[in-house]
C-alpha cells in the first residue's frame, strides 16, 4: 500500500475580504511528483505557503503523512512539519559558508559531514563547500539551495518557480540532473510554475491553479 | 576628476587638524605626573572605563535589538506608537538623565518622598538604591543611547527578506531560532555600527560620570588638567583614549571588510509580522514602554516637577535668546556635516580613492573626542591660522562662531557621515555608470543623480547632527563668542549649583528642541516600510 | 562655508561698534552677578562682554589668545584659579586706591595681580541630635581624623576645588606628610563614598545618613532663603553649623577674586568694574544674593548673620592654595580619597 504524503481537503484562504484559494482538494502519494501550473498572481505561492505553514488557513485542513498540520483551527509550526521548499530567490544565508547552509538543518545528525559530502558530490559543488554564497553564481547557489532543502530528508519538497531566474542553459542542465536525484531518492514533489515544459519534465501529474481554483489540465 | 580628490582632501585636513594637535602631544615631553597617576589612579581610571563600557554595551544591546526585533517581526499592543516612539530617549542627553536620576532617587528625591506618602512610611525609609555610583551610570547611558541601536538595527532587521526566515523554519528552527542563528548575526555589521557610537560617546562623557562622581578615564583628563594643572599630560591621556578608540573602529571596519549581506533587491520580500495576543502581547508591549518610560517619560516628569516648583520667571530674556542661539546653531551645522558628509562619500565612490576613505574614517573618530580637550585642539589651530593665515586681514577667528561650528562638525561627523554611507550603499554602482555612459561627470552626477536619491539620508544626517548640537557641552563652555549662551550651557551652569529648579526649563527646552528633529525621523520610520516593499 | 564667514563677520563688525565695553571671563555663574553687570552698565554706560565657562579652561583660553585676546577681567571663584593666571603672567596689577583701602593685603595677589571681591568658609553642618556638644566644642579639620568620628562624615569627592585648596591649607599649615596621615583618617571616617555636591552633603545629614558634613558656608543660606524649595528649607533647618578651628588657626577661607589682564583692550573700564565689584552696593547685593561673605563693611544676609557673625578666618595661606594644589590631589589620591 502506498503511503498518502499529502492531503488537502476543502482549503479556503482569503486576505482581508480577498479570497486567494477557494475549495482546494489535492492528494499526493509517496514517491509522486506533481507540479500546479498557474500565472502569476494565481494563489499558487499561497498554496505552498499554506503547506509550510506560513499562511493561516481560513477553511479545511491539510495533512502531511495522516496527521493534520492545519485547520481553522489548529497550526502545527513550520519547524515541526518536516517539509522542504526551494524558492526562486535561494533565500541561501548570506552570512554562513556553502557547507553551512547545507548542515543548517541536520546540526544533531551524527553523520552530517557524509550527508554534505554525499549531497555536493550529488549536485557538484564540492568545490563550492567554503564559499559565501555571495561568491557564486546564480545557478550555483540554486544547486546549494536544493542541496540544502535535501539534507534533512524532507518527506515532501515544494519548489516554488526554483528555475525562474535561471538562463536556458543551466535551466535544461538542472532540469536532467534532478530528475535523476528526485528518481533515485523516491522523492515527493510538489512543483508550482508556469512553465509547461519544466513541469513535463519533473512531475508526472500536472494541475492548473487560476484565480484561485484547482483545475485538471485539459 | 582631479577636483574631486583635492576638495575633500582640503576641507578634511581643516578638521582633521585639531584631532593632530591633539595627537601631537605624544611627542612632547612627558611629566612626572605620569609617575603618580599610574602609581596611584591609571588603573582605576581605566578599569572603571572598561566596566562602564562593558555594562553599557550589554544594556544596549538587550534594549536596542531587543526592541528593533519586536517592532519589525510581531504585531502586538502599542506597536505602532512603539516603532517612532523608541527613538525618543534620544532627545534626553546623559548628563539631564543623570540629573533628573540624582533628583528622583536620592535618598530624599521625588521618588523616594512619593514612596514614603503613599504608604505613610519614616521619613529614613528609603525604597531605591544609590544611583551615584557606576551601575546608575551604566543605566543611564543604556537607556539614553540605546536608540543608535535600536535604529540601525531596525533598518537591518527591516531589509532582510522573508524568505531566509522561512528557509530558517523550513529547516527546523523556531522563532527563537530564527532570531538567533539568522536575523541577529545577519543584523551584527548594523548593531556594532550603532554600538561603536555608543561606547564612543559613553567614553567621552563628562556632565553625567561627573555628576554620579564615577573616576572614568574623560574624568581623570579632566583631574589632570584642573587639579594637577597638568594639560600636556591630560592631552597624551586624550590621545591615548582616542588610539583605543581608533583601534576599536578599525577592528569594526575590518570585521565587516568583504562581507555584504546586502539582498538582490530583485527577490527581496518584506517580512510579515506575527500576531501576538494576551499575556505575550502584554508583556512584549510591556518591554518596549520601559525603556521610554526609564529614557524620556520619567525624566520629563522630573523636569515639568522642578520647573513647577521654580518661582522665578521661566521665560526670560536669556531663555530665549539662548533658544534661538541653540536652534541656528544646530541648524547651520547640520547642514554643514551633511554637506562635508556628502562630498566626501561622493568623492571616495567617484574616484574610489582609497586614502580618502581612510581619512573619512579618521574624521570619524572626533565623535569621540572629549570636548573639551576637542575645544583645546581648535583654540590652538584658530591662533595658528590667525598668526600665520589671517594676519593680514583685519579679523579674528579665534573666539568666534567658527571655532564652535568646527568642534561641533568634528564632533558629529560620525552620525552624517554613517547616515550618508548607507544612503550610498543603497545606491547600486549601475546607476553611475549608465549615468555616466549617458555623460554625467562630477558635480552633475552628485547634484543631479545621488542628491535626489539622498535626500531621505541627507535629511536624516542634518536630523542627528542637529540634535547631538543641541545636546552639546563642554566644547560649546569654552569656545562660544562673548554674551552667547546655548541652552546647555544655561542648563549647566544652573546644575553645576545644583539649582535644579533653575535648570528644569533649559534642560526641558533643549529635550524639546531636539524631539523635533526626531519627529522627522520618525515619520521617516514610519514611511520607511512603505518604501522598501 | 560663505554663510559661516558672513556671520562671523558680522559679529566681528558688531562687536567692534561698540567702543564702551569691558570683556570679563568668568567662571561665576551665578544669576546674581547678571543683575550686577546690568547695574554697571545703568551706571557708567559701559556694556560688559560675558563669557562664562570653568576656570582653567578660560585660563588656557587666555594663554592661547596671547596678545589676540578680547578679555580685559579675568573674575573666578578659588584663589587657585587665580594663582594660575597670575604664574602665567597674565595679569597686570592693580593701581586704585579705593580697592587697597578695602581689601586687607592677605587676600590680593603678591604683588596685587588680583584681589578677592567676597569670601567663604568651609564648614561643618552637623545633626545636634547625634553630636554632643563636647564634640562640637573645639571641633577642627584636624580632628575629623579621630576615631570617634568613624562611618560619621560626609564630604564631597576630591574632584572638587573647594576641597582641594582646603587640602592645600592643611598641607600648608602642617606639612604633607601630617596631611596625609589625616586624609587617610578621615576617608576611613566617611560614612558613604564622596558624592553630590555642597548641598547633598548638608541634606545627607539632615536625613540622619551622616552625622556631620563638610560644606562651603553660602550653601546653607541658599537652602535657607527658602528658593531652593520647601524640601531643602526644611533639610536646613534640622541642622547646625559651626565654625572648626575657633580656638586655633581659624576657619579655612577661600574667595572668589578678579584681575585686570595684561593685554585687555579696555584697562580704564576695567578698573572702574574692579572698584565697582568692591563697592558697598554691590558688596551688599552678593551677601544678600550669593549669601557670600563681604570683602567691604557691609552687614551680613539675615540667613548667614543667624548662623554667627564673627568667627576667626584663616586666610594666611590663600595666596598659596593654587601652587600646593597638584600636591594636594596626589595627596588625596594616595589616601584614596575618590
Amino acid at each position: 500500500m502506498t503511503q498518502n504524503i499529502l492531503k488537502i481537503e476543502n482549503l479556503n484562504l482569503s486576505f482581508k475580504d480577498q479570497d486567494i484559494l477557494k475549495n482546494i482538494n489535492l492528494s499526493l502519494d509517496l514517491g509522486e511528483r506533481v507540479s500546479i501550473l498557474g500565472e502569476s498572481g494565481s494563489g499558487k505561492s499561497s498554496l505552498l505557503r499554506c503547506i509550510a505553514g506560513f499562511e493561516n488557513i481560513n477553511k479545511g485542513k491539510i495533512s502531511l503523512k495522516n496527521e493534520i498540520v492545519s485547520s481553522d483551527t489548529y497550526m502545527l509550526p513550520t519547524e515541526k512539519r518536516g517539509v522542504g521548499m526551494v524558492v526562486q530567490e535561494k533565500a541561501l544565508f548570506p552570512h554562513l559558508t556553502v557547507k553551512k547552509n547545507i548542515l543548517f538543518g541536520i546540526e544533531s545528525n551524527s553523520n552530517k559531514n557524509e550527508i554534505v559530502s554525499e549531497l555536493a558530490e550529488l549536485f557538484k559543488i564540492e568545490k563550492l563547500l567554503d564559499k559565501l554564497p555571495g561568491q557564486i553564481s546564480g545557478g550555483e547557489q540554486q544547486r546549494v539551495a536544493f542541496a540544502r532543502s535535501l539534507a534533512p530528508c524532507p518527506s515532501l519538497l515544494m519548489l516554488d518557480e526554483p528555475f525562474s531566474a535561471l538562463d536556458d542553459k543551466l535551466k535544461q542542465e538542472l532540469y536532467y540532473e534532478l530528475d535523476k536525484i528526485f528518481e533515485k531518492q523516491e522523492l515527493s514533489i510538489l512543483l508550482v510554475t508556469h512553465d509547461r515544459e519544466e513541469a513535463q519534465i519533473l512531475t508526472s501529474r500536472s494541475l492548473k491553479l487560476s484565480q484561485g481554483s484547482l483545475s485538471l489540465t485539459e | 576628476m582631479f577636483t574631486w580628490k583635492l576638495l575633500p582632501f582640503a576641507v578634511a585636513i581643516i578638521f582633521i587638524a585639531p584631532i593632530i594637535i591633539v595627537f601631537s602631544s605624544l611627542f612632547g615631553t612627558y611629566s612626572d605626573t605620569w609617575n603618580h597617576l599610574i602609581e596611584f589612579v591609571l588603573v582605576d581610571y581605566v578599569s572603571t572605563s572598561i566596566f562602564l563600557v562593558i555594562g553599557v554595551s550589554i544594556g544596549v544591546l538587550i534594549i536596542g535589538v531587543f526592541t528593533a526585533y519586536a517592532v519589525t517581526n510581531y504585531n502586538f499592543f502599542g506597536k505602532k506608537f512603539f516603532e517612532w516612539a523608541l527613538i525618543l530617549p534620544l532627545a534626553i542627553p546623559p548628563y539631564i538623565l543623570a540629573y533628573t536620576f540624582t533628583g528622583l532617587f536620592d535618598a530624599n528625591g521625588d521618588a523616594n518622598v512619593f514612596v514614603r506618602l503613599l504608604f505613610n512610611l519614616e521619613n529614613n525609609f528609603v525604597l531605591f538604591p544609590s544611583v551615584r555610583n557606576i551601575t546608575g551610570a551604566i543605566i543611564v547611558f543604556s537607556f539614553t543611547l540605546y536608540p543608535y541601536v535600536y535604529l540601525v538595527t531596525r533598518s537591518a532587521f527591516l531589509n532582510q527578506s522573508s524568505s531566509i526566515k522561512e528557509s530558517g523554519r523550513l529547516l527546523g528552527l523556531g522563532q527563537v531560532g530564527v532570531f538567533s542563528k539568522i536575523s541577529l548575526p545577519l543584523a551584527r555589521p548594523a548593531f556594532i555600527a550603532g554600538l561603536m557610537l555608543v561606547i564612543m560617546e559613553t567614553l567621552s562623557d563628562f556632565g553625567a560620570v561627573d555628576h554620579f562622581a564615577v573616576q572614568t578615564f574623560t574624568t581623570g583628563i579632566f583631574r589632570t588638567w584642573y587639579g594637577l594643572y597638568d594639560l600636556n599630560t591630560a592631552m597624551q591621556l586624550s590621545s591615548l583614549l582616542l588610539m583605543i578608540i581608533f583601534l576599536f573602529y578599525f577592528l569594526e571596519r575590518f570585521s565587516r571588510e568583504g562581507v555584504n549581506y546586502t539582498n538582490d533587491n530583485s527577490t527581496f520580500k518584506t517580512s510579515k509580522e506575527l500576531n501576538l495576543k494576551g499575556v505575550k502581547s502584554g508583556l512584549v508591549s510591556f518591554f518596549c514602554f520601559l525603556p521610554i518610560f526609564i529614557g524620556f517619560i520619567l525624566p520629563i516628569i522630573e523636569l515639568i516637577i522642578w520647573a513647577l516648583d521654580a518661582r522665578v520667571t521661566l521665560f526670560n530674556e536669556k531663555f530665549i535668546m539662548s533658544s534661538f542661539n541653540t536652534i541656528t546653531l544646530g541648524i547651520l551645522t547640520g547642514v554643514l556635516c551633511a554637506f562635508l558628509a556628502l562630498t566626501i562619500n561622493f568623492s571616495i565612490r567617484y574616484t574610489k580613492n582609497n586614502f580618502l576613505g581612510k581619512l573619512s574614517s579618521f574624521l570619524s573618530i572626533g565623535y569621540a573626542i572629549p570636548g573639551l580637550i576637542l575645544a583645546v585642539g581648535i583654540t590652538r589651530f584658530l591662533v595658528f591660522a590667525d598668526r600665520n593665515i589671517f594676519s593680514d586681514l583685519d579679523f579674528v577667528i579665534t573666539g568666534s562662531l567658527v571655532g564652535l561650528v568646527l568642534a561641533y562638525i568634528i564632533k558629529s561627523y560620525a552620525l552624517a557621515n554613517s547616515s550618508i554611507e548607507s544612503g550610498y550603499e543603497r545606491i547600486s554602482n549601475s546607476i553611475d555608470n549608465s549615468a555616466r555612459l549617458l555623460g554625467a561627470r562630477g558635480s552633475i552626477l552628485l547634484g543631479k543623480v545621488h542628491f535626489p536619491l539622498m535626500k531621505t539620508s541627507f535629511l536624516t544626517a542634518i536630523l542627528l547632527v542637529t540634535s547631538e548640537v543641541v545636546k552639546e557641552l563642554p566644547a560649546t563652555l569654552i569656545l562660544r563668542p562673548f554674551n552667547f549662551d546655548t541652552l546647555a550651557v544655561v542648563t549647566y551652569t544652573y546644575a553645576a549649583e545644583e539649582r535644579m529648579y533653575q535648570a528644569a526649563m533649559p534642560s526641558l527646552a533643549i529635550v524639546l528642541i531636539g524631539i523635533v528633529p526626531l519627529i522627522f525621523l520618525s515619520k521617516m520610520i514610519r514611511s520607511s516600510r512603505l518604501a522598501e516593499t | 562655508m560663505k554663510k559661516v564667514f558672513s556671520i562671523i563677520l558680522i559679529s566681528v563688525l558688531t562687536q567692534g561698534l561698540i567702543a564702551k565695553e569691558v570683556n570679563v571671563y568668568t567662571s561665576r555663574h551665578y544669576d546674581s552677578d547678571d543683575a550686577l553687570y546690568q547695574e554697571f552698565t545703568n551706571e557708567t554706560g559701559i556694556k560688559v562682554n560675558i563669557i562664562s565657562g570653568k576656570g582653567s579652561a578660560l585660563l588656557e583660553r587666555l594663554k592661547f589668545e596671547g596678545t589676540n585676546s578680547p578679555a580685559d577681567i579675568f573674575f573666578t571663584v578659588d584663589a587657585g584659579n587665580l594663582w594660575k593666571v597670575q604664574k602665567e603672567g597674565l595679569f597686570q596689577p592693580i593701581k586704585s586706591k579705593k580697592v587697597f583701602s578695602k581689601v586687607p593685603i592677605n587676600l590680593r595677589g603678591p604683588n596685587n595681580e588680583w584681589t578677592a571681591v567676597a569670601k567663604r568658609s568651609r564648614v561643618f553642618f552637623y545633626n545636634p541630635k547625634k553630636v554632643s556638644a563636647d564634640e562640637i566644642k573645639n571641633i577642627s579639620y584636624e580632628s575629623l581624623a579621630n576615631d570617634n568620628w568613624k562611618d560619621r562624615i560626609v564630604i564631597r569627592s576630591s574632584n572638587n576645588m573647594y576641597n582641594q585648596s582646603l587640602v592645600a591649607s592643611l598641607i600648608a599649615k602642617n606639612g604633607e606628610k601630617e596631611t596625609e596621615a589625616w586624609a587617610k583618617a578621615l576617608v576611613r571616617n566617611l560614612a558613604r563614598k564622596p558624592q553630590g555636591n555642597d548641598r547633598a552633603q548638608i541634606m545627607a545629614v539632615a536625613n540622619g545618613e551622616a552625622d556631620l558634613a563638610v560644606a562651603n558656608s553660602y550653601y546653607i543660606g541658599i537652602m535657607l532663603s527658602g528658593n531652593a524649595g520647601i524640601d531643602q528649607l526644611n533639610a536646613a533647618k534640622k541642622v547646625k553649623m559651626t565654625f572648626p578651628n575657633q580656638k586655633t588657626s581659624g576657619a579655612h577661607v577661600n574667595i572668589s577674586g578678579a584681575g585686570i589682564l595684561k593685554n585687555a583692550p579696555n584697562p580704564e573700564n576695567a578698573n572702574l568694574f574692579m572698584e565697582f565689584l568692591l563697592s558697598d552696593k554691590v558688596q551688599e547685593i552678593m551677601v544678600k544674593k550669593s549669601y557670600e561673605y563681604p570683602i567691604a563693611d557691609v552687614p551680613l544676609s539675615s540667613e548667614m548673620a543667624s548662623l554667627g557673625v564673627d568667627f576667626k578666618e584663616d586666610n594666611s595661606s590663600v595666596k598659596r592654595f593654587g601652587e600646593l594644589n597638584p600636591a594636594a590631589i596626589k595627596l588625596m589620591d594616595r589616601a584614596g580619597w575618590k
